[in-house]
């Protein structure tokens, strides 16, 4: 048995060596640590407050962090010491850390272009550090201590950036309501993790995978332990049946924040979820008698019941909600919840051995998609609120007329979130459906298509109002500059081209960075 | 340790972290919420140092360790924000966060 504190067993000069195995790759997370306490520097050393440096600071430090995870070596590295390996720095993590650092800019730039100044704040930029060092640690988490600390990092400095400067009654709500029930959550995680951790008797998430999955029905500890936790992962990536903080949140931060939220912390969730679903088929593998396989099928049976379920729920729930939303930052919050349905879906596949490697690269090729078409729909209510006042959806009639280009890129966003050809929603969709059909649960997959169809009734209402509607007198056009346009065209791009050709490409690269997990 | 054996402890937690969840739902007070969400975590301390204390294995009490630093953050995060919310609502009912309908 491995115990967590070796060094304190050995000499003191030797420590430097014995530290740590392969400690170089973790240089992004611990280049967004020291991102943290530079700008806490700065500011403290300017002393003079808000300052536009900031975020220039923060997008740089972001460019430089993006630089290293490409640049870092290729073949999956485990980084721990003697012999204890605390994270796995694979293809998975590096995919889940661009996705992470991208959104992380571009919030940014967002926030920079939202005429507000709670951007230019160097403690505003110290939070969103912190929150993408935690993401990143936690997308290479092999064992549980690492994975608590990153996913309480994530959490606490994502009730900031949602609490962060409110200037209405509605955003201090939202962001009481998230802390509370998000201290919940993860006490009831923490709990579950307490009876995993006791009862296995190990922090490896490899090795919990072998020994709760050959659990007999007589012990319940262990299977009360993994429901917990499960909690603990549905409450942050808002899915069924703890997805009720979400719209309120989402409603009152602002609406980069909010954008924020609805992908990179999701994003987080399912980059560790899945790594742990991984570790399933592998361990079911190795089951070393006939008695045992049969046992761990059996188990993986009930937790691939309680994934369907939950993603059954989830998207049902996000879609119907969704269709009375008459703000559009509220109805894309409810279409958050709607995508990590869908994402869900795909997870229980990954329990299956023949299709686990499909359904990751889908997880992984959604998300990537997710990120461009859901900020470009939160850019949008970004510049609703600056120049209109607003997030209702009736304050767009007309301006499809008005300013076309704008117009159509929102449309081809909304189509791509929708799940239609010709645009890398379709294919993204798809490629989600493809092992759920494959492994045979039809019903299943009718459920999602019935959820696409119910989507497009409420992703169409923008539409209905840029474009089936005259400009009246009350239209009041986007004051967008160059810039505002470039960036809504920037994300439309990789939304319409990955949909037209070039997918599998993305697919392709996407697989074998997934294939390295295990 | 005389008669005392994991059972207790697991009990001890189980209770405690009931407790927890009892505060969090019934008390109508954020602070009272706030010490709720503390029992719970206290809970899952003493089943950790618990099962550490049993087995031999110091995995448990290394978490603990954690958990207490991570409390005492959560704390910190979750009194800022109310006290920001109060000072907009005057208020640190829950049942007056009913602005939004979730």
């Amino acid at each position: 048995m491995h115990s967590l504190l070796p060094l304190l067993a050995q000499d003191g000069g030797e420590l430097s060596a014995a530290l740590m195995d392969n400690f170089g790759a973790l240089l992004p997370e611990m280049f967004l640590c020291a991102m943290v306490v530079i700008v806490l520097l700065v500011d403290l050393v300017r002393g003079r407050g808000p300052s536009p440096l900031f975020p220039w600071l923060t997008l740089g430090g972001i460019v430089v962090a993006i630089g290293l995870v490409i640049s870092g070596s290729g073949d999956p590295l485990t980084v721990g010491y003697d012999g204890f390996a605390a994270l796995q720095v694979d293809g998975l993590g590096r995919l889940f850390k661009l996705i992470f650092l991208i959104t992380g800019a571009l919030t940014v730039i967002f926030i920079m272009r939202s005429g507000r100044r709670y951007g230019e704040e160097g403690e505003f930029q110290v939070v969103l550090f912190g929150s993408l060092a935690g993401m990143c640690y936690l997308a290479s988490a092999t064992e549980l201590i690492g994975f608590y600390v990153a996913f309480e990092l994530v959490s606490y400095t994502g009730y900031l950036l949602a609490g962060y400067r409110l200037e209405s009654a509605k955003g201090a709500e939202g962001a009481s309501k998230y802390v509370i029930f998000g201290s919940v959550s993860s006490a009831i995680m923490l709990f579950g993790i307490t009876l995993i951790l006791g009862f296995t008797g190990t922090t490896k998430f490899s090795e919990i995978a072998t020994a709760l999955l050959s659990v007999e029905t007589a012990q319940p500890a262990l299977w009360v332990g993994a429901v917990f936790t499960f909690g603990g992962f549905a409450y942050k990536a808002a899915a069924f049946p703890f997805q009720f903080w979400c719209p309120d949140v989402y409603e009152g931060a602002p609406a980069p924040v909010a954008g924020f939220l609805a992908v990179a912390s999701k994003a987080a969730a399912f980059s560790v979820g899945v790594r742990i679903l991984a570790y399933a088929p592998a361990a079911g593998a190795a089951a070393a008698t006939p008695q045992l396989a049969q046992l761990f099928s059996q188990n993986a049976a009930f937790l691939e019941k309680l994934l369907i379920v939950a993603s059954v729920g989830t998207m049902t729930w996000g879609n119907l909600a969704a269709l009375r939303q008459t703000s559009l930052q509220r109805m894309l919050a409810y279409s958050s919840i709607a995508h990590a349905g869908y994402l869900l879906m795909a997870a229980a596949m990954v329990l299956r051995a023949d299709v686990a490697t499909d359904a990751m690269t889908a997880i992984g090729f959604y998300l990537l998609i997710y990120l461009f078409m859901n900020l470009g729909a939160f850019w949008v209510a970004t510049l609703m609120r600056r120049d209109l006042g607003t997030v209702e959806i009736r304050a767009l009639r007309g301006l499809g007329w008005k300013q076309p280009v704008f117009g159509v890129c929102f449309v081809i966003i909304l189509v791509s979130l929708t799940g239609l050809p010709p645009t890398a929603g379709f294919v993204g969709k798809l490629q989600l459906f493809a092992p759920v059909v494959r492994e045979g649960f039809y019903v299943f997959a009718a459920i999602g298509l019935v959820n696409g169809a119910i989507s497009l009734y409420y992703y169409a209402k923008p539409l209905r109002e840029m474009f089936l509607n005259k400009p009246d007198e009350d239209t009041r056009p986007l004051r967008m500059t160059g810039a505002d346009l470039a960036l809504i065209v920037a994300l439309t791009i990789p939304v319409l081209v990955l949909g037209l050709y070039r997918w599998d490409t993305v697919t392709n690269a996407v697989r074998d960075a997934v294939a390295m997990v295990q | 340790m005389g008669g005392l054996t994991l059972t207790h402890f697991l009990v001890l937690g189980a209770l405690l972290f009931s407790t927890g969840v009892l505060a969090v739902t019934l008390r109508r007070n954020a602070i009272g919420v706030l010490i709720g969400i503390e029992l719970m975590l206290n809970a899952c301390n003493v089943n950790l140092v618990a099962f550490s204390r049993f087995t031999g294995n110091i995995d448990g009490a290394v978490y603990a360790l954690f958990v207490v630093m991570l409390a005492a953050a959560e704390a910190a995060v979750a009194l800022s924000i109310i006290l920001h919310v109060f000072s907009h609502a005057a208020s640190i009912s829950v049942d007056d966060y009913t602005e939004m309908k979730g």
